[in-house]
């Protein structure tokens, strides 16, 4: 039917200014910019939005909880926009959509013990039927997060390792059985030795559940990991998306490739090889200085191969082969 | 002869004391600086790699100090110098690059004052050679790829990257022979660390001494490194030559740790199962064996020494001590 064909989550031409600067210069800051995507309901799957600092990531995902207001364009969550919901169905979409964010010790109040923020969830959305049924569920929940009730469901957040903290953060996600889950760079703050087995959780939140995620990270290496498509953000554009080993095995925009050429690889036998200039290496530097100095391509000023029509139009998203998207004249030219 | 090591420590213990109790950051730690080469010490958090870096520079603060050990370099013991000359073994002799160089520069001084102010402390110079200064400012700026019109700006003015790479301008105004660097580019973008690292071995080429990289990052120890140490819980479990640790980690928490980083090349990765040890009280034996996957009887009881099991590969676990 109908309901089958809509796309899970819908992202229309989402765009968020904000107001910036004080007394002396009085600006605005589009922190993103036209972003259009979607979460296919046909089967789950982890879709990443990938960027550096100030590349608009944690806003889209704000936008996509709800959290902030987009200042134009639509979230539609089941084929219905967020902001035109009646009770009911908000109520549904603020169940099925949940969130994990960057920093597991911030996300908790510290005066409430873990059963409390588990049992918070059950009462409010009547996820159980009685008394035991809320303890089996609990045991259920942090079963599949490696935890036992005994080792934590008296703890308070001060007595946990970030890791754990994060655990109980997926129990409790876990609990409302979500359909999509929103995670804001939640292994970013946790030791290499624990991430893998966070990581892998997210997995079999996808693989046993049908979860699907829309995961946000700088590290490619993680999405690389995770994500079965990627999408790369550049001062609040996606600029280039597709399948996450084609994108990373075969970048085609000029920013992807610096982005990718500047990861550091566990393999002390492939080096880099090439220098990468100042000028374009620093993002923050282009964004306090360079921002909106053209109205074409918001990459012009450190791309290698910058042209004369990139400084003054936009240019369009241009499919190179199976949904791998690329927003950049270096292939609308080849296109004619 | 082998050559003298540059900096050579031995027994280093460096606790912090809170509330009668201490946490035992350092512990009983041993190994050398060679000349003109880049070390990296790579740990977890909590694993004492910060706290081992300002030690090696007698830069402790309460509630941290230094229990016992020796810190040698050129012939005398860090550890019982007085402030004075301590001070002036800083920056000339070893430098240090913070790892949050917002809160290390001053906001109200332009970078060259800074600068000028920093080699003027240290080194002894009068304010006559002030103008000789100025001009090693902008030499210096060249050196780590910045413009030279950042001398006259002020560190609010700058990014991450460009207030990094300040610091490491200051770092080398004195020509040191050894840099220690605690986690320079952890709060930095991919793009912008790389030009961070790159400016930091290019000064290492140029000057040929030794960089101590402390980072938690094992990619960025693999890209830079020559040599890396290996920290847990205090210890150090493993140093070697950086492509055998990566080829070959003896140490089963070394190849936990290699196994657990994802990377854009491969696919698998797996973590280590636990957590690591409280330090107010770890456990006795190999401070791993609550988590290793091949903790035997012993490991409960014996505390594994750092030995040297192929030449220049050093490694505490008692898998390898009948070699």
């Amino acid at each position: 039917m109908a309901s089958s064909e809509l796309p899970l989550l819908e992202v229309a031409n989402l765009t968020k200014v904000f107001s910036t600067g004080g007394v002396f210069r009085k600006g605005v800051l589009k922190a993103v910019d036209d972003v259009n995507f979607n979460l296919s309901a046909e089967e789950p799957k982890i879709a990443c939005l990938a960027g550096e600092s100030g590349s608009g990531k944690t806003t889209i995902a704000r936008i996509v909880l709800d959290l902030i207001k987009p200042t134009f364009g639509e979230i539609k969550y089941k084929g219905k926009d967020i902001h035109k919901m009646n009770r009911g169905e908000y109520g549904t979409y603020r169940r099925e959509v949940q969130a994990v964010f960057q920093d597991p010790f911030g996300a908790y109040n510290p005066f409430y013990r873990v059963s409390h923020i588990l049992k918070v969830p059950i009462k409010k959305f009547n996820l159980a039927s009685s008394q035991g049924d809320s303890t089996k569920k609990i045991d259920e929940a942090f079963r599949m997060v490696g935890l036992t009730s005994e080792e934590v469901l008296e703890k308070y957040p001060h007595e946990l390792s970030g890791g754990q903290r994060q655990r109980v953060m997926l129990a409790r996600i876990f609990l409302m059985r979500p359909t999509i889950i929103v995670a804001d760079e939640p292994v970013s703050m946790i030791d290499t030795s624990l991430r893998a087995e966070i990581l892998n959780i997210i997995l079999d939140f996808k693989k046993r559940y049908g979860v699907s995620l829309l995961y946000i990270t700088h590290d490619l290496a993680v999405a690389n990991y995770l994500c079965e498509e990627i999408m790369i953000l550049y001062l609040g554009e996606i600029v280039e998306k597709g399948r996450t080993d084609v994108v990373i095995k075969t970048p085609r925009h000029p920013y992807t490739q610096l982005l990718i050429s500047a990861i550091p690889i566990p393999n002390p036998k492939s080096r880099w090889t090439e220098e990468t200039k100042l000028d374009a290496a620093d993002t923050e530097y282009i964004t306090s200085y360079g921002l909106a100095k053209y109205p074409g391509c918001k990459f012009y000023d450190r791309c290698p191969h910058a042209m004369d029509i990139c400084k003054g139009t936009s240019p369009q998203v241009i499919d190179v082969g199976s949904g791998h998207q690329v927003a950049c004249h270096l292939y609308s030219e080849k296109e004619k | 002869m082998t050559p003298q090591p540059l900096i050579s420590i031995d027994g280093l213990r460096a606790y912090y004391r809170i509330g009668g109790v201490d946490t035992k950051a350092v512990d009983d730690v041993s190994f050398s600086v060679e000349e003109n080469e880049i070390l990296g010490i790579v740990g977890e958090s909590g694993c004492g790699k910060s706290t081992l870096a300002r030690a090696i520079l007698n830069l402790v603060e309460p509630p941290c100090y230094i229990v016992d050990g020796k810190i040698m370099y050129g012939g005398n013991d860090l550890l019982s110098l007085d402030e004075e000359r301590l001070r002036k073994i800083r920056w000339e002799h070893l430098a240090y690059i913070p790892q949050s160089s917002m809160y290390a520069l001053n906001p109200t001084m332009r970078v060259q004052d800074q600068i000028t102010d920093a080699i003027k402390a240290h080194s002894g110079k009068s304010s006559r050679e002030r103008g000789r200064n100025v001009q090693g400012v902008q030499e210096l700026l060249d050196i780590v790829g910045l413009p030279r019109r950042v001398a006259r700006m002020y560190p609010h003015e700058l990014s991450g990257g460009m207030r990094q790479r300040v610091c490491i301008a200051m770092a080398i105004a004195l020509r040191p022979r050894v840099l220690i660097a605690d986690e320079p580019t952890t709060a930095l973008d991919v793009v912008v660390q790389k030009g961070v690292l790159q400016a930091l071995t290019s000064v290492q080429k140029m000057f040929e001494n030794s960089i101590v990289l402390i980072s938690h990052n094992i990619a960025v120890q693999a890209e830079v490194t020559d040599r890396l140490a290996v920290m847990y819980a205090g210890r150090i479990v493993e140093v070697g030559d950086v492509n055998d640790l990566f080829e070959q980690p003896l140490h089963p928490y070394t190849q936990g740790l290699m196994a657990s980083v994802p990377s854009i090349e491969e696919k698998e990765i797996s973590g280590i199962a636990g957590l690591p040890p409280d330090l107010t009280n770890p456990p006795p034996g190999c401070r791993f064996h609550l988590r290793c996957p091949m903790a035997k009887k012993e490991c409960m009881v014996v505390e594994p020494e750092l030995r040297e099991i192929e030449p220049g590969h050093f490694v505490a676990c008692i898998l390898y001590s009948s070699k």
